[in-house]
This record gives structure tokens, sequence and C-alpha cells, in this order.
């Protein structure tokens, strides 16, 4: 069912900070939610993606109500499916992924997780943190060979590049025009083309003397 | 007082003004601009259900995911 929520600063307003509430923002915003108004799943802006999404949510729905009677490979499923929708806890990740059997590709998609989890809290922090601090602890990050999804990626190796460039740290500055290239080689999204001519720039500046 | 001093010094105590008393709408304009986006045409094409807690018992009573969607009608 359709779920519309507008903020209006009127100060009869219920549930005024709901956006804020559920992880967003800016507006608009979309999610699905269950009955209960927890946040599933938030999906891209496409009609696809939308598709994707309630599909997920779906199967997800479906997979919790198996509860202590879900099979391992359930059990394994539901993990899978939550964590994919960053719906697991950070510091939850690890325990759970070790009570089951986990192929290559599922151990690093594990792996990946966790650093994103490790990246976004650094960037929640960034008021706190400020700017250039919240940068070093990013590059920090990148240097210690931490590799975020793609999901995370267009956020965090923009930042480790901004920070390397003025650090004049040549290598690092490569590896995040590297990790940005191979991120963004089959996106043909024209808005794109600024953002490549920064990062170029960002490189050149950070190799010159 | 010439306009040549009137208008900058009209500029130069507006912007000593608390930014607050400025900027901040009324409640009278921030309720008809709500009135206003939840009149739009795009709200009645489908049965959105404006208020939090009737969504979750609705969704509740039919055993259904809900899609939410969040907008804002304080700005613009």
């Amino acid at each position: 069912m359709l779920f519309l929520h507008n903020t209006s600063r009127v100060e009869d307003e219920p549930y005024p900070t709901l956006l804020q509430d559920k992880g967003f923002r800016g507006f608009p915003s979309i999610c699905f939610m269950d009955a209960e108004g927890n946040v599933l799943a938030k999906p891209g802006r496409s009609v696809q993606a939308f598709r994707d999404g309630l599909a997920s949510t779906k199967s997800l729905v479906v997979l919790r109500q198996k509860g202590d009677k879900a099979t391992p490979a359930e059990q394994k499923e539901l993990f899978l499916a939550e964590l994919k929708l960053d719906l697991v806890a950070v510091a939850d990740i690890q325990a759970r992924a070790d009570k089951l059997t986990l192929t290559d590709a599922e151990k690093g998609m594990v792996a990946s997780k966790i650093v994103d989890g490790e990246i976004m809290a650094v960037m929640q922090k960034g008021r706190e943190l400020g700017q250039d601090e919240m940068l070093k602890q990013l590059a920090d990050m990148a240097k210690g060979g931490k590799t975020p999804s793609d999901a995370v990626a267009p956020n965090f190796w923009p930042a480790v590049l901004n920070w390397a460039s003025k650090a004049k740290d040549a290598a690092l500055a490569q590896k995040a025009f590297d990790a940005l290239e191979k991120r963004f080689a089959n996106d043909k999204n024209p808005n794109l083309d600024r953002a490549k001519k920064s990062w170029a720039k960002l490189l050149e500046d950070a190799k010159a003397k | 007082m010439s306009i040549r001093i009137f208008v900058p010094l009209a500029a130069l105590l507006v912007s000593l003004l608390p930014a607050q008393n400025r900027q901040q709408p009324s409640q009278e304009d921030l309720k008809a601009k709500r009135t206003e986006k939840l009149a739009k045409e795009v709200f009645k094409k489908a049965p959105w259900v404006a208020d939090y807690d009737k969504a979750r018992e609705q969704a509740k009573k039919e055993n259904k995911l809900m899609f939410a969607y969040f907008t804002r009608s304080y700005a613009g």
C-alpha cells in the first residue's frame, strides 16, 4: 500500500522528523517498509530498480516469516538478502556470517559490506570530525587496503582522491583514480564527464611537484 | 535623504535584521503550502495514505508492505 509523508514544518504536524528517523537526508526519498514501519529496502529511482526492490522485499518478508523453522539454506538466503539490503548492523555481520557456509564470492560480499559500514560510520561523523580529518581517515582506510562495494565506491574514492591530491600523495591518488575508472567504466551517464575531468585534475595536482 | 544613500543604507539595515525574522515563513503560509501540495493532481492518481498511523494500521490489517514516498511542502 502507498504511504505519503509530507514534511511541512507546520506546528501540528505529527512525525515531523520521520524522514530523518528512516535514515534519509533529502527530498524526495522512497523506500519499502513493513507494516511496523521498519525500512526494508531503499530502491533506486528507475522502474527496474523499483521492481527489483519490490521483489527483494517480498522475498525477505517470506524468509523472515520462517523464523526458527528456516532450513540452513533459507537462513543463508535470508542473511544474504538482508546484507544486500543493508539491513544487518555492521557489528553483527561477521558473527552471522561465521554461522553459515559461504562461497568465496559471498565471503567477499561480507567483507565489502563490513568495509562499507566502517566507511559510512566515518562519513556520518563528518561534521563532528571536520572535513580534513574525515578525508584523512578515509584515505588511511584506502592505504590500509580497505575496498568498498560498488554502492559506496562513488562516495569513497572521490574523497580519497581529494585528500591524496591535497597531500601530494601521487600513489594513493592514482589508486583512487583507477578505482573510479573501473567503477564507472560502463556508465554512459553524460553527467559523469564533468566529474571525470575533476578527478583527472586532482590526479594531475597530486603528481605535480 | 537622497536615493543614493537610502538604497545602500536600507540594504545594510535589512542585512542586520536577525536571519530568522527575514526568512521564517508564517505558520499560515506553511499550512497553505501544505494544503496546496497535498491537493496536487499526482497524489489523486493512486490511493496514497498520508497518515503514518493509519498507513501502518491498514498495512497490518491487509498484511501488506508499504511503499513510502517522502516529500516536503515548506520550500518553494
